[in-house]
């Protein structure tokens, strides 16, 4: 299992020093450059071939190449042309905020939309099946930017059930100890806090968790009409098991195999940050730093942002690979 | 000895299409007593495994229901009980093999798991006595090193092996009825044999009753001391097995017994084949089912379905041949 998982992250480094130079050719490819940008229009060409020495602009690309891959190798991945602080120090802060909205609507979307997608097979074709069928489409259908919107306006601004968009209260902010408000505020013991952080991140979480849910629900739902067909399921059936039981464990355990695929791969996307909630819900996380940074040219943000989406993604593959073993024992590595 | 299983005028219906319902077994009438091994024997589709499925409740609903007709085991009539009381049978006082080992076994739990977790279904017993009896029944189906077989997966174990383990669990607590669903179809020869044996050694050493269904005579004739010949969802000919070989009924019999491949058989010369296929179940001919294949068939036999007639001796067939004498 150990040589499985060496191997497997061995094998993530040529993937990602792929990425890191496609992304590194189609900055120079495709974008000015970013002095003109840092110094408006009115610079003269004496400041601006400055500042692009400094920046090392003007080496050959190949000589530029070279000495990115040396600082990446470094853990340097650039410092921000916008705030002059080191992109690995904003990136590392930010993330907390990422992680924990993405892992509190997978959790949310994950446990409600298994449970709809078992309750929707064993009701199969039921009127109820097929509302949840319909409901679960129009769910992973609507634009998420959209449902924010609507969210907002119906349950923050009209019923002021929950704040408009942030990641926290003033007045309730738990101490920094992990990053992770919610570890945070539950480690120093500040309910109130806990409960403040909850109320915000509800909003956010929802509106990612609903097309989630949908997805999560239909797949569950496909994959154990498939399972309830086999002739095992017949076997445990045939030696007396409760029907619950031959649902909750012989079927459920062969379905969620397939799932637990969808719901890592969702996962993964949301730790890279999801841009579109983030910007809305204005929520100070990953996502809503790489959007800021290719709004500005901020070249090491960019690269560092796409770098970090490739890497997510190889990690997330191979934790999905690890717990498929681990799920189905015909899977040994 | 009495009777044991009983079953009366069983219809077990199968939508194939929205407007299109099968009769797949089709007023199936049989008993068993205590302790017997019975088999039934038929080509696919002739009902043999949806009557097995109709015992034991398991008929998948949709599309499959039961109809009509009665099963009394021990004086029960199943159909009338409710799901509990049945779930409480299944298993318990009737096991069911299957026909496929590779696939009859979950892939996610251990053999281990699974053999106690059917004698637990039953019994109240702490996690270690079951696990003590899961390795005594382990060895009794001659699974060597039990102990250490608790804890493999099934894709870890050989057909035969998987197939032990199934029989195993059917036993785990102590069935009245064993309901063998072809156990040896999918197997090769060598290990056919050894699983037979295993299945005869059952029925004689806890006096279990057999329902053994099967597509091979040859393995009839080493089972059973009674058969049921089906055909098209209806018992066409039961008897005792060596009258049946010795001296079979309905034409349809005669056809199988003659299609057996002998060793005396010529090098060369083509297998004896019942002519024609089949018939579809949806649109059974009018008459006798057979007709279309028979050998033997006369102008009736065409427009008259023939009715299932006890012979001297308790024989029954569904042929108007044996009614004239005239076979």
């Amino acid at each position: 299992m150990l040589k499985y998982i060496g191997k497997r992250v061995l094998m993530a480094i040529p993937v990602i020093w792929g990425i890191v130079t496609i992304v590194f050719i189609l900055m120079r490819v495709f974008s000015h450059n970013p002095a003109f940008l840092l110094l408006g229009q009115h610079a003269t060409a004496d400041k601006v071939a400055e500042l692009t020495k400094y920046l090392g602009l003007d080496q050959p690309i190949w000589k530029q190449y070279l000495i990115y891959l040396g600082q990446l190798l470094r853990g340097d991945l650039g410092t921000s042309l916008f705030t002059k602080q080191p992109v690995l120090r904003e990136i590392m802060e930010r993330m907390p905020a990422t992680i924990e909205l993405a892992v509190f609507s997978v959790i949310m979307s994950s446990i409600v939309g298994v449970i709809l997608g078992i309750v929707c097979a064993v009701k199969q074709n039921s009127a109820l099946d097929r509302l949840m069928q319909v409901t679960g489409l129009t769910g992973i259908s609507l634009p998420r930017f959209w449902l924010g919107l609507i969210l907002i306006i119906w349950l923050a601004v009209r019923a002021k059930l929950l704040p408009v968009s942030g990641r926290f209260d003033f007045m309730n902010q738990p101490k920094n100890i992990t990053g992770f408000m919610l570890i945070d505020s539950a480690l120093t013991g500040n309910w109130k806090a806990f409960g403040s952080t909850m109320r915000y991140m509800f909003l956010p979480a929802l509106t990612i968790a609903v097309a989630s849910i949908g997805s999560f629900m239909r797949y569950t739902r496909s994959t154990m009409l498939e399972v309830i067909r086999q002739d095992y399921i017949r076997t445990a059936r045939a030696k007396g098991v409760p029907e619950p039981r031959v649902v909750s464990r012989h079927a459920l355990k062969n379905a969620l195999i397939p799932v637990v695929t969808i719901i890592g791969m969702e996962l993964g996307g949301l730790f890279s940050g999801s841009v579109l909630t983030e910007t809305i819900f204005a929520w100070p996380g990953v996502g809503q730093y790489i959007v800021n940074g290719i709004n500005n040219s901020d070249y090491a943000v960019v690269q560092s942002g796409c770098m970090l989406v490739a890497v997510i993604s190889v990690f997330m593959n191979l934790a999905v690979d690890v717990l498929y073993g681990y799920l189905d024992p015909r899977i040994r590595y | 000895m009495g009777v044991l299983l009983e079953v009366n005028d069983l219809v077990t219906q199968f939508r194939v299409d929205k407007r299109v319902m099968i009769n797949a077994a089709n007023h199936v009438s049989f008993t068993l007593d205590e302790g017997e091994t019975l088999a039934i024997v038929g080509e696919s589709g002739s009902g043999k495994s949806v009557t097995a499925l109709s015992v034991m409740g398991l008929v998948p609903n949709p599309p499959g229901h039961i109809e009509q007709g009665e099963i009394f085991f021990r004086g029960v009539n199943l159909l009338k009980l409710g799901s509990r009381k049945m779930r409480e049978i299944r298993g318990n006082s009737i096991g069911m093999i299957f026909q496929e080992p590779m696939t009859s076994l979950n892939p996610v739990f251990t053999v281990g798991a699974q053999i106690t977790e059917a004698i637990r279904v039953h019994n109240k017993v702490s996690k270690s006595e079951a696990r003590d009896r899961a390795i005594e029944l382990l060895k009794q189906v001659e699974i060597p090193d039990p102990q250490r077989r608790m804890k493999t997966y099934p894709h870890q174990m050989s057909g035969g092996m998987r197939q032990r383990v199934m029989i195993c669990m059917a036993l785990a607590s102590n069935p009245n009825l064993l309901i063998a669903d072809e156990p040896t179809t999918a197997l090769d020869v060598t290990i056919q044999a050894q699983i037979l044996e295993l299945i005869r050694g059952i029925a004689r050493d806890r006096d279990t009753a057999v329902l053994f269904i099967t597509h091979d005579l040859g393995v009839v004739a080493d089972i059973a001391q009674r058969a049921i010949v089906m055909y098209a969802g209806s018992v066409v000919e039961m008897g005792h097995v060596r009258d049946l070989f010795s001296d079979p009924l309905h034409p349809y019999t005669r056809g199988l017994l003659q299609a057996i491949p002998k060793l005396a058989t010529p090098r060369g010369k083509p297998l004896y084949t019942i002519p024609g296929i089949v018939p579809d179940l949806s649109r059974l001919p009018e008459g006798c089912a057979f007709v279309t294949r028979c050998p033997m068939r006369q102008p009736r036999c065409r427009k008259e379905r023939p009715k299932l007639r006890t012979m001297p001796g308790g024989r029954q067939t569904r042929c108007f041949l044996a009614e004239g004498g005239a076979v």
